[in-house]
């Protein structure tokens, strides 16, 4: 570890061409980089080199999310969730275990006598004697995978000061060793095939958001919130040398810009035979195959970079080549578009507190979908909701604005679109 | 709730670097990739047995990201404005850079970012993508040199 070789702000310089090539050893690599995150001065010296692993490195400057720390401790509070058969706990296993031996050593006994009585002179002796070690054995891979995250899970809950709801489980000595002996080491992780697919995570499978999770078993009154497949910004910004002096003008520009995003947006889908479901000033809903959203989606970021840019909000990124999939773009002007909020929800009743919340404020609902809504609501009234929002510990994201300081305090009536996304 | 401080310490020392990862690994969808970071962390979490492994933490958490990244299917949404903030020479050499990484297969995007981004040793590298030392070591050369040929390409046709 980097713990054996310290370097100084001269060792850094003296290396640092080494670094670039890669060229040094794992320690003096480990050293290096911990200097630099104890340096920000040198930090900065070397990665203002333009060296070309330099520029991979500056890749990372993205903007993390503010609330995924808050998210994963969150999550890890929450019981997980899995796709399989429920967990039974340890002791009830144990329970179903003990029935099983009784009920085999039963119908053992019974039936050989029966068979004896009927028919003495054939030997009935292959009925096979049951033991606790041979229920052992036949747990599936799937049940054990469960028993140890399930004991896992009791550990992490009392380090993070979950109450556990269940009796404290007494590990047998055999499954005691196998998990003591699978401690943390990253080829766990690696060589390991995940179990079960986080039900949580929405990035894997396509369009598990809108089709599987409907159909799904679990439709309780506390259902998840099912959002759209596929929901799409395509965000224009103002073109330059524009004056904001003239309001009359500026309006009229503004439409003429729209216009001109919306004949880049039609150019796109009209060749491939899109006809629209809805058009209205900024959102654009059709339907399309898999194949023609590639399509669509290759021929939109082949013209990025120009005067529009295209942000992807689907909740899986997936999209099955000869189904139909519901598409809804919004055609966004950067900085002074409506209001349009995604918000992550989890459940049906977080819906509703949602809308009695918006209601409480003042906000009137104009319309209501099966992914979203709209309504309307005093722009002084708008931070205050959104405060009261962000306690629900859900999260929002907003597109477009209230306008400036000035206007934001003064009243009038403002349209918000809401979409549901999922985390 | 001493081990949930040092969680949440932990957690947002390593995420930013965590993110980026599983944000270029699958093409810029910055919902997918908050997924993919939070569940990569919630399970690494979950399977350890004590907190004070820190060394290997990173490393696991960035193995579950590769794992979990692999079976995304790339649709690039990234925009120049994602560093709108930059100036404009440094955001467009950045822009160019993304779009070549963003071109190469995921084996080769992932070495890069697991050398060039995340500054992972070698035989880390080789453990997260089954490889031996040696041929991670010989995969990164490689990597980069795919990289600087696909940038030419993306400059020669307009960039």
């Amino acid at each position: 570890m980097a713990d054996n070789i310290t370097m100084t702000c001269d060792d850094i310089k003296k290396k640092l061409k080494r670094f670039l090539e890669d060229l040094l050893v794992d320690e003096e690599y480990q050293a290096f980089l911990k200097h630099l995150e104890d340096c920000p001065r040198c930090k900065t010296y070397v990665t203002s080199v333009d060296s070309f692993s330099n520029q991979v490195w500056k890749l990372a400057e993205v903007k993390v999310p503010s609330d995924l720390s808050s998210t994963i401790l969150f999550k890890l509070t929450q019981p997980e969730e899995k796709d399989q058969k429920p967990k039974l706990s340890m002791s009830k296993k144990v329970a179903i275990g003990a029935l099983v031996v009784i009920l085999a050593s039963s119908a053992f006994f019974f039936g050989n006598k029966y068979l004896k009585n009927r028919n003495r002179s054939q030997e009935v002796d292959d009925s096979p004697i049951v033991t606790m070690q041979q229920v052992r054995k036949e747990k599936s891979p799937e049940d054990r995978e469960a028993e140890r995250l399930l004991r896992e899970l009791e550990g992490i809950a009392t380090r993070l000061g979950v109450p556990e709801d269940k009796e404290p489980v007494k590990k047998d000595s055999e499954e005691l060793t196998a998990v003591e002996e699978e401690s943390i080491d990253s080829r766990d992780f690696l060589n390991k095939t995940e179990p079960h697919k986080d039900s949580t995570s929405t990035a894997t499978k396509v369009n598990e958001g809108s089709k599987t999770a409907t159909g799904s078993s679990n439709k309780t009154e506390d259902a998840l919130i099912v959002p759209k497949p596929l929901h799409w910004h395509f965000v224009y910004t103002q073109e330059k040398g524009k004056t904001e002096t003239d309001a009359q003008q500026n309006f009229s520009e503004n439409l003429r810009e729209q216009a001109e995003r919306e004949s880049d947006l039609l150019d796109v889908l009209n060749p491939l035979g899109i006809i629209l479901d809805y058009q209205n000033n900024d959102l654009f809903t059709f339907i399309a195959t898999g194949e023609k959203v590639e399509r669509i989606l290759e021929k939109i970021l082949l013209s990025s970079g120009s005067t529009f840019s295209f942000r992807d909000y689907t909740s899986g990124v997936i999209t099955i080549m000869d189904e139909e999939h519901d598409v809804s773009i919004y055609l966004e002007k950067k900085g002074s578009s409506a209001l349009h909020w995604h918000i992550s929800l989890t459940s049906s009743r977080q819906k509703s507190q949602l809308l009695d919340i918006i209601r409480e404020k003042g906000g009137m609902i104009d319309e209501e979908f099966e992914d979203g809504f709209i309504f309307f609501m005093q722009r002084p009234e708008i931070k205050k909701l959104k405060t009261r929002i962000m306690a629900m510990r859900v999260s929002l994201l907003e597109f477009g604005d209230t306008g400036d300081e000035e206007s934001q305090l003064s009243s009038g009536l403002v349209e918000i679109s809401v979409c549901f996304t999922k985390r | 709730m001493e081990d949930e401080k040092i969680l949440k310490i932990r957690i947002e020392r390593y995420q930013q670097r965590i993110f980026s990862l599983a944000l270029y690994l699958i093409g810029g969808n910055q919902d997918n990739a908050y997924d993919i970071t939070a569940s990569s962390f919630v399970e690494v979490i979950r399977k350890m047995h004590s907190l004070e492994k820190e060394d290997i933490f990173f490393t696991a958490v960035s193995a579950v990201v590769v794992r979990k990244s692999r079976d995304v299917k790339v649709m690039p949404s990234f925009s120049e404005s994602d560093f709108a903030e930059l100036p404009f020479a440094r955001r467009k050499a950045l822009f160019l850079v993304r779009r070549a990484l963003q071109s190469l297969p995921f084996d080769t995007r992932a070495i890069l970012l697991l050398r060039d981004q995340l500054h992972l040793l070698h035989k880390d590298i080789a453990v997260i993508l089954h490889a031996s030392e040696d041929n991670a070591r010989s995969q990164t050369t490689q990597a980069r040199i795919l990289l600087r040929d696909k940038i030419k390409e993306v400059l020669s046709s307009g960039g």
